[in-house]
């Protein structure tokens, strides 16, 4: 199975000019095959979206009520959900921007959030492609792996910056919590993801056809 | 699948979350603030600010069923004492909450007259449950820099440890890893206060490096000695809770319980200049 670039001109085969459609055509000259059309401006929009609704509820109103004793994760499932639904790259950077939001926003001085976000929302999406279907199931099984791991990273950050901490405490006290809170919470961004990007989804043998093309 | 990770968008995205993760944390462990990261603290601030009065709404509301049998009570109880002045409470509370404001501001100023204080306001919390970090509403535009003090009405909460236009970072004293020098204001008694762990769970900091004639009992108000790089001297850190002899080694600890904390205040200043103490004459 080869991976093969799409043409620059895909985008435009009847030959119209019109200035967004040059500015489009110049994104896909970068040859990255990501293309950039109406519909994916549009998701990317709401993605925004979600992304600072996440980002901000996480920082304000989950810092102060702190279910099960933790901040929950609500971007992690945010990137699972996109990377489900709209395959690896958008789950790649979707998994950037949002690592680099949260700790830009939460974070102190160490930021490895990238190092998880973007490895889950590729693996997420490549799976999804190639080994299962985006189904209930596969998302919940995705969300419980993905929540162990941030669960783990919780681990290591606290056993690492909070001066005194035993390797217990950091469990008991920091990464469990954030497993349970993580895990109830990761439904909302699941749910709202599925509404919003079902309208521009295309039928399975439409998608099949699509990706028989590009790769 | 593997055609994925062969193709130039994978090598592009694997670039940047590298980047994410180099750049800012050599440049934050440097004490600079990426352009990047400082942008997305700067537009975010205003929304991240209205939405944490949401939040501290929402709280309130949800507080009231997590305690709601002793609410019941107690709701009970003062309805009928309040019901003919809840008109005259409702225009009180916003005056009183801005004349608390004042009168601490006026308060603080008055005590060190040398302060130069800039008001702020928590617009937001660490992201994580181990961080006892939360962000201000105001920054290098008003004054603020790094190393400054946050204080409220009733005595220090933390320092500035990232600042950006309109925003800034502070960690409050009972991060792990801070100390600060204090004294015992009735006999003058110089220790050095910290927060571990354990005791920071139950909201105590601990004061040790006593001399083991230390003079220093339950109930006296420990302040800062302005030893150090960050506190001025006399700001109220807390108040002895108890007072531990180690029989071997004969040196005294103290546990502090701080006179405010993070909780009870949505206000704070900054302390943006003052003088440094010096022991010479």
């Amino acid at each position: 199975m080869k991976y093969t670039r799409k043409s620059p001109d895909a985008a435009d085969p009847a030959g119209e000019t019109s200035f967004l459609s040059r500015l489009l055509g110049r994104f896909n000259t970068w040859r990255l095959s990501f293309s950039v059309d109406g519909q994916s401006i549009a998701k990317g929009v709401i993605i925004a979206f979600f992304i600072i609704f996440f980002s901000i509820t996480q920082t304000t109103l989950l810092s102060r009520l702190r279910p099960f004793g933790a901040v929950p994760d609500l971007l992690l499932p945010l990137v699972v959900a996109v990377a489900m639904s709209e395959r690896e790259k958008w789950g790649a950077v979707v998994g950037l921007i949002s690592a680099f939001v949260i700790d830009a926003l939460g974070g102190v001085t160490v930021m490895l959030l990238p190092l998880l976000y973007v490895p889950v929302g590729i693996f997420c999406g490549l799976l999804t492609t190639y080994r299962f279907r985006d189904s209930l199931p596969v998302a919940a099984l995705f969300t419980v792996v993905t929540c162990v791991l941030r669960c783990f990273v919780s681990f290591l950050l606290a056993l690492f910056s909070v001066h005194g901490v035993t390797p217990a405490q950091a469990f008991f006290d920091f990464a469990l919590p954030s497993l349970f809170a993580n895990l109830i919470f990761s439904v909302f961004p699941h749910l709202l993801v599925r509404l919003t990007m079902r309208p521009f989804h295309k039928t399975r043998a439409e998608r099949t056809e699509e990706n028989d093309r590009v790769f | 699948m593997s055609g994925f990770f062969k193709s130039k968008f994978f090598y592009v995205v694997a670039v940047l979350t590298l980047a994410a993760v180099i750049i800012p944390t050599v440049l934050c462990s440097m004490g600079l603030t990426p352009v990047l990261r400082s942008a997305v603290n700067t537009v975010f601030m205003p929304v991240q600010k209205l939405s944490d009065k949401a939040a501290e709404a929402i709280e309130g509301f949800t507080s009231y069923f997590t305690a709601f049998d002793r609410m019941k009570e107690e709701n009970a109880r003062l309805k009928e004492e309040l019901a003919s002045l809840r008109e005259e409470v409702a225009g009180a509370r916003e005056i009183k909450e801005k004349y608390d404001w004042m009168s601490d501001f006026l308060e603080l100023k008055m005590l060190h007259h040398e302060y130069k204080l800039v008001p702020a306001v928590i617009s937001g919390r660490g992201s994580a449950s181990y961080s006892n970090v939360f962000m201000l509403d105001a920054g290098k535009i008003s004054g603020i820099d790094r190393g400054m003090p946050v204080v409220s009405g009733d005595g220090i909460l933390g320092y500035i440890a990232e600042v950006g236009p309109t925003w800034s970072k502070a960690v409050s004293v009972m991060e792990a890893s801070s100390s600060v020098g204090a004294y015992v204001e009735r006999s003058g008694a110089i220790g050095v206060i910290e927060a571990e762990y354990d005791l920071s769970l139950e909201g105590i900091l601990k004061m040790s490096y006593l001399d083991e004639d230390a003079d220093i009992k339950v109930g006296d108000r420990i302040l800062t000695s302005g030893y150090g790089s960050i506190y001025p001297r006399s700001l109220v850190i807390g108040y002895v809770e108890t007072v531990k002899t180690d029989d071997l080694t004969r040196s005294i600890t103290a546990t502090v319980r701080p006179a405010s904390t993070l909780d009870q205040v949505s206000k704070v200043m900054v302390v943006t200049h003052y003088e440094v103490y010096s022991e010479e004459p």
